[in-house]
């Protein structure tokens, strides 16, 4: 009965145990895996992430230089941001909300095709 | 004859949380029989596997279930591994293991909560789930990821712990294991919990023998089987006894589960004292080609893998027995004689999970 009554007391003066979620949120840690982004100008199409997702979320159209992601299919493992040589795929914090329209997120690339050199450590 | 009456139980019912059916053959409140019936999350797992290539089915494996995503990977990475006769780096089999006990420690902490709400101990399935949030929160510190962390991959892993990582790591198993502290008594002492569960769904030790009961079911019924004591991964290296308990009841096989809790926090704290270093990837060249069986210990229990494949790009069979498949005969025999209120915790009490099932 005692202990009980601890109990209570102790959580009445307590804070609660969890977030006041929309005022309070907590950010994710600095090794959390989000949504992939592309940095669209750094992409030589060679079409590898397409070949690698798992999930076939991923069209490369080299013709028209455009790089699409459906972000509705894409369970982000990861692959294609491992394969890609040029680094032209990233892994952002920000896990991927609600939207009205389940549509690829098309980028398209203006200029030509950037030259890729295998040697060559430091892309930008 | 006295009448009897036929009750579906299922597919829909608020202890399931996946569906599956059971026609339950009633005369009064004792139940005389029960008839599974399967099918309503078929998938076609198994098939697709033949389509694809066998390096992306890695991820299709770790989708067959959310609960135990790590277990599946590492026993299809494993298998795979074999057959090509891959060494894996001795750091990698090591977070491997942690890996695999943290998947454990959330499973087991999920599995305790459901139980307490089915129970209707509201509070200890709030403090339960508590407790769960404290791992998924290691989890996703360590892979990046809360379920779904794609951690492990043939040949090794594919993200390693730092210093940082492992100082966490311990920081807050320390506060798992408090919260634990508190939970254990409860599951173990508290008068209502004991009237629920105590002599309720038996299942002796020659049943479950001969039924083929695996994991924490066997282990509840005095059977020390545990996968973990063949050695794979790391488990070889860090010396632990199967928990088992012999009161044969659904309270025996809670109780394995709390132990076990407690058994995963200890093998977590061995694996990172003993963490060698190292690469933890090697690189994977070639075709699968023969075949292998691979078992692992799931929460639920023994995971068997049968891998065909004929140097092909993807596999020519992938069979899997997952561990509830084994549990169903042992739990249609225990659900005989019992009160048509207790049906709910016994079938529970075996921690179904209906995903891996049916794939």
């Amino acid at each position: 009965m005692f202990e009980m009554l601890a109990t209570v007391l102790q959580n009445l003066v307590a804070k609660p145990a969890t977030r006041e979620y929309p005022a309070k949120r907590r950010e994710p840690f600095p090794t959390y895996r989000g949504r992939i982004e592309s940095l669209i100008e750094r992409c030589i199409f060679c079409l590898k992430c397409q070949a690698a997702c798992p999930a076939n979320c991923l069209v490369v159209n080299r013709k028209e230089q455009t790089w699409s992601v459906d972000q509705y299919r894409c369970i982000v493992c990861g692959m294609c941001v491992e394969v890609c040589p040029t680094e032209a795929i990233v892994m952002s914090r920000i896990y991927h909300g609600p939207a009205r329209h389940r549509e690829p997120i098309v980028t398209h690339q203006e200029g030509p095709i950037p030259k890729f050199n295998p040697r060559a450590k430091d892309v930008n | 004859m006295k009448r009897r009456t036929v009750i579906p139980f299922g597919p829909q019912h608020v202890v399931f949380p996946e569906p599956i059916q059971f026609r339950l053959i009633l005369e009064e409140e004792r139940v005389v029989d029960a008839i599974p019936a399967l099918g309503y999350m078929h998938r076609g797992i198994e098939q697709l596997a033949t389509v694809k290539d066998f390096t992306k089915t890695l991820y299709l494996a770790e989708r067959i279930c959310g609960i135990c995503s790590v277990m599946h990977t590492l026993a299809y990475a494993q298998a795979i591994e074999e057959l090509m006769g891959i060494e894996v780096p001795p750091r990698a089999k090591y977070l491997r293991t942690i890996w695999a006990e943290l998947g454990r420690l959330q499973s087991h902490l999920l599995w305790m909560g459901l139980a307490a709400d089915a129970i209707g101990y509201e509070s200890l399935f709030m403090q339960t789930w508590r407790a769960r949030e404290v791992v998924l929160e290691m989890i996703e510190f360590t892979e990046g990821s809360r379920i779904m962390t794609g951690s492990i991959t043939i040949g090794g892993t594919k993200r390693d712990l730092h210093a940082e990582s492992l100082e966490f790591l311990l920081h807050k198993l320390e506060h798992l294991e408090q919260a634990l502290n508190d939970i254990y008594p409860v599951f173990s002492d508290d008068p209502l919990i004991k009237q629920r569960t105590v002599g309720v769904g038996l299942l002796s030790k020659a049943d479950a023998i001969k039924l083929g009961a695996v994991g924490p079911t066997a282990r509840g019924s005095g059977i020390a089987e545990d996968m973990r004591l063949l050695g794979y991964a790391a488990y070889g290296e860090l010396d632990f006894q199967p928990v088992v308990e012999t009161s044969c009841d659904s309270y025996g096989r809670m109780l394995v589960r709390v132990k076990e809790c407690f058994q995963s926090i200890e093998l977590i704290r061995k694996a990172i004292a003993k963490l060698p270093p190292g690469e933890v990837l090697v690189k994977v060249k070639g075709r699968p080609e023969g075949e292998v069986i691979m078992r692992i210990e799931q929460p639920r229990g023994e995971l068997l893998y049968y891998l065909k494949a004929g140097g092909d790009k993807s596999l020519a069979r992938w069979r899997i027995r997952t561990p509830t498949l084994s549990n169903l005969p042992p739990l249609v025999h225990m659900v005989k004689g019992a009160r048509l209120a207790d049906v709910p915790l016994i079938t529970l009490s075996i921690d179904t999970c209906i995903a891996c099932v049916e794939r």
